[in-house]
């Protein structure tokens, strides 16, 4: 499980390093491999449909702190959907990616989101939803307002995305790096040592211990 | 290496690495210098040992002079370096004077700490004799010759365990893959006369026509739902799937439209299995070996069927299999199990060997590797679960790092997954051959792993030992194990035992 290496600043003085699980979720195809293959090698491939899970690392380096992120690729299709869950098990910020040029892929990242909702509370997990592949407007079929309505209604980031044409990819990953940032200077003011995936540890200790 | 990293802390693709080992520091500056200017020109690139997990040599030949050098950094990135034309003999003899000079002074600093980064070891293409099945070798590949060697005067297969056992060790010639394949995944019958395999081929092309004729004559609603759930996806898929492989390349190939109609058909043939994502990686090699369209589907239909591993990606199949595989494991690779164990359920669910399971290794290996391995596990030799024996194979040949250096989940997933495509196929073919043999010897056996070869025809203990099945406790609290009796009531095993069974059980269920 993904933690935080380091809270607060390391003894020289160095911006500290924090740890992150970042995971792709959506249907096949909407462009998760890809986007991860984006930004972590700046590149756009056909890619295999995914089977299982891949795992890319991108070390982000701010000025106030250096991020380390680990971007789980998951298989989109439903079939996997229970074996998944093991995925996201444990991340600190989840991209729901939807394909624009698909009104159904979208539905498909709202039931993602339930299933977030389910498992993790609000503060415990960055969600981004991220409409993919605008090079592909001739045949756009939902609106960018449609995306943008529904992730405010949630109170989650939005953007929209084209792997192919490298459009707003690093921008995302920024937006969530600036996110988890925040929500770790707003955990150390409030004074609480412990981080949720602390906590987390003892539960799942707890839980094998009683049964 | 922290604090030393003055010496051997660079190594170059050229020869200097030697070199830079005896220089004094006011050259060393310069040198870095001009090794930099190189990299820019003509690619040459530095390796900093000080931030390499692990450095080994593949041999690939039996003189051991040709291979690949394989440098791991700390992040699982790989930079191989293939010798097709010997040499890698001689930067084995270097590297072992530096291993031995870097150990000794380790050892002298007491910094045997420091050894996690600083992994060197070397891999023979051939086992040990003592690792190999004795078996081996006493195969040929099956070609015509011998194919036809198997088959009476009206073409059924007289012996088909003989069969099966020459495909299990020799593999089956390109040639006659077509011919072959079909018996393996049960479309023909091993007794079938080849008049009857004509007739049947007639009878199920007919039938597979129908198939088709019902996808067809879908209603607009059907069609719709039909394209939701299914067509979507392989439409997407069938054009990105073995697109290298000769048989499927190029714009508007006709043998991918095959492959797309196939697929299509099998999910209006098998509603309830529908299509999964990887089913074009099974079916694609199918088609580009067995050719005819109608003989292929049934093909399909039979390696759905009749194999478990790709069965279905549901739960319960997986978990059984994922089940078995860490029984395996802890029977005979027990540090591994261990280091597994220590990590708790996350290490236990093992996610860095799904793919392997649910594709058999197609996207570990290059095509000819993989599909001698499908072969292997099709011909039933012994067990239908030779590939759990493939997949502890490659963890005892490339899963010392994981061990040595402790490495969690995420990082043992990357481990493993950027060395797909690297191994070799050949030599993890040959260790799990001899695995399965350990295995058949074993005086005892837990009966965690009593079923893995029960199912198949003549089983693994034909020769008429059998070995003794003992309980090994695992076992949920209601029910009972047929080998310890009272599993359930007393038990006196050691509790940690106990816990790690339900873990185990556990592993499919979320946390909360």
């Amino acid at each position: 499980v993904a933690q935080k290496a380091m809270l607060g600043t390391s003894p020289e003085g160095l911006p500290p390093t924090y740890i992150y699980k970042v995971v792709l979720l959506g249907s096949t195809s909407v462009g998760k491999s890809s986007l991860a293959y984006r930004y972590v090698k700046n590149d756009f491939k056909e890619s295999l449909p995914t089977v299982g899970c891949s795992f890319f690392t991108q070390t982000l380096k701010l000025e106030s702190a250096t991020l380390k992120f680990e971007i789980w690729d998951t298989a989109g299709q439903e079939k996997y959907h229970s074996v998944c869950h093991l995925y996201y098990r444990g991340a600190h910020a989840a991209l729901l990616v939807y394909d624009i040029a698909n009104e159904e892929t979208l539905n498909r990242a709202k039931l993602w989101l339930r299933d977030l909702e389910k498992e993790f509370l609000p503060d415990e997990i960055v969600i981004a939803l991220v409409g993919n592949k605008t090079d592909l407007a001739a045949e756009r079929e939902v609106a960018t307002e449609e995306g943008e309505e529904f992730a405010k209604t949630k109170g989650i980031l939005f953007m929209e995305t084209s792997a192919k044409s490298n459009h707003q990819v690093n921008d995302i990953f920024m937006a969530i790096a600036q996110e988890l940032l925040r929500r770790e200077q707003e955990k150390v003011s409030s004074s609480s040592p412990h981080g949720w995936s602390t906590v987390d540890l003892v539960e799942s200790g707890a839980r094998t211990r009683c049964c | 290496m922290t604090g030393s990293t003055s010496s051997a802390s660079s190594l170059d693709t050229s020869a200097q690495f030697q070199e830079s080992n005896g220089q004094t520091q006011s050259t060393r500056w310069d040198e870095q210098q001009k090794v930099f200017a190189l990299e820019q020109v003509c690619g040459v690139f530095r390796v900093d040992l000080g931030q390499m997990r692990s450095l080994r040599l593949f041999f690939s030949d039996e003189a051991c002079t040709c291979g690949q050098l394989v440098v791991a950094s700390r992040e699982s990135q790989y930079k191989i370096f293939h010798f097709h034309h010997g040499g890698l003999d001689k930067l084995s003899e270097v590297f072992q004077q530096w291993k031995y000079c870097t150990e000794t002074r380790l050892k002298d600093q007491h910094l045997a700490d420091e050894r996690t980064c600083m992994q060197f070891s070397i891999r023979r293409p051939k086992l040990p004799s003592s690792e190999t099945h004795p078996e081996e070798n006493t195969y040929r590949r099956l070609d015509v010759a011998g194919w036809l060697h198997h088959l009476n005067g009206s073409g059924q297969v007289e012996e088909e365990y003989k069969l099966q056992k020459a495909i299990f060790f020799g593999g089956i010639d390109i040639s006659i893959r077509g011919e072959v394949w079909p018996f393996l995944l049960h479309y023909y019958s091993y007794e079938s006369t080849s008049e009857e395999r004509e007739a049947l081929r007639l009878q199920k092309r007919k039938e597979y026509f129908e198939i088709q004729e019902k996808r067809l004559s879908m209603t607009p609603e059907q069609q719709k739902d039909f394209w939701r759930r299914v067509q979507f996806t392989v439409d997407k898929d069938v054009v990105r799937t073995d697109r290298s492989n000769q048989f499927f390349r190029g714009e508007d190939n006709p043998n991918v439209e095959t492959m797309r109609r196939i697929l299509l058909n099998y999910a209006v043939f098998n509603p309830t299995i529908g299509y999964s994502q990887g089913m074009s990686d099974l079916v694609a090699p199918l088609l580009a070996e067995v050719l005819d369209e109608s003989d292929t589907f049934w093909c399909f239909v039979g390696l759905m069927q009749n194999t478990i591993f790709i069965s279905s990606p549901r739960d319960e199949d997986m978990e059984k299999q994922l089940m078995y595989l860490r029984e395996l494991l802890r029977l005979m690779h027990p540090r591994f199990h261990q280091h597994l164990a220590s990590l708790g359920e996350d290490g236990l669910q093992m996610l860095f060997c799904h793919r392997w399971i649910l594709l058999c290794f197609k996207r570990e290996f290059p095509d000819a590797e993989a599909l001698r391995m499908w072969e292997a596990c099709w011909a039933h030799y012994q067990t239908d679960y030779f590939h759990l024996f493939i997949c502890v194979a490659i963890v005892v040949i490339y899963g010392d790092d994981v061990i040595e250096q402790q490495l969690p989940t995420d990082q043992m997933l990357l481990h493993f997954a950027n060395l797909a495509m690297h191994m070799n196929g050949e030599l993890v073919l040959r260790k799990a051959r001899s695995l399965l043999y350990q295995f058949h010897l074993l005086p005892r056996i837990p009966c965690s792993l009593h079923d893995l070869c029960k199912l198949c025809g003549t089983g693994m203990w034909d020769s008429g030992f059998i070995p003794a099945v003992e309980c090994s406790g695992h076992h949920p609290e209601s029910e009972s194990c047929p080998y310890g009796g009272l599993a359930e009531v007393s038990s006196p095993k050691p509790g940690s035992e106990g816990k790690r069974g339900l873990k185990t059980r556990d592993v499919f269920a979320f946390r909360k």
